[in-house]
């Protein structure tokens, strides 16, 4: 697979979790944090759909194990899928 | 097993799972009935209402049938959310219901599921559910 770029995540991520009319792409910082009252505020929920939205356009599976290292950031994402 | 051992709490009449015919590693199919005379306002006026909260119902007892590590304290969970709500048509007073689980993914004490509810041959609602478990409450 070619390397999955930073700005297809973030489009994953706001398709995912139905952020757009929360957010602007561009408030979304790749080394921002996602989780927590100091990201964007997701939760468990969120990271669900988020791993099963990764599973079938990327083909990874995320588990919970790694969920919390894999999603802490746009970057962080990108970078496990790239991995993978 | 009948519905009254299901590891869910409700009962009627706000139980919409009745029978269980078949429970696998990862999927459960459920019946149930619509009654004929209610006197619930909402078993009458939003039967799509039902089908929603059967196939959260027929969710949380799958989790529970399956994901149990202690048979004499099983863990049914609560619905946590749903999406992808579609309905094609209503069923009615007397309809057997078919209601249908799928897991998708597991993720700690959540877990995805894919729902159908089906009358006969006709699948009258579907939906993608979460349900979490006791622990993630």
């Amino acid at each position: 697979m070619a390397d999955v770029t930073i700005d297809a995540v973030r489009e994953l991520v706001m398709d995912s979790l139905k952020l757009h009319d929360t957010f602007d792409p561009e408030e979304i910082e790749p080394e921002g944090q996602l989780f927590g009252d100091e990201g964007l505020g997701l939760d468990s929920l969120d990271a669900l759909q988020l791993a099963v939205d990764l599973d079938a356009k990327f083909g990874v599976t995320i588990d919970e194990e790694k969920a919390q290292s894999v999603f802490r950031s746009i970057k962080t994402i990108a970078d496990y899928v790239n991995q993978a | 097993m009948s519905a009254t051992e299901l590891p869910i709490p409700h009962a009627e009449p706000f139980r919409f799972v009745g029978r269980v015919e078949e429970v696998r590693e990862d999927s459960g199919l459920f019946t149930w009935t619509l009654p004929r005379q209610s006197e619930s306002f909402a078993l009458r006026m939003f039967p799509q209402l039902v089908c929603i909260e059967a196939m959260a119902q027929a969710a949380a007892a799958l989790n529970g049938l399956i994901g149990a590590r202690d048979p004499d304290n099983p863990e049914g969970g609560a619905l946590a959310g749903f999406d992808k709500v579609r309905f094609n048509g209503a069923p009615r007073p007397g309809d057997p219901l078919t209601i249908k689980v799928a897991i998708k993914k597991r993720f700690g004490a959540l877990v995805m599921l894919d729902g159908e509810v089906w009358v006969h041959h006709r699948m009258v609602a579907q939906a993608e559910l979460i349900v979490a478990s006791e622990a993630a409450r």
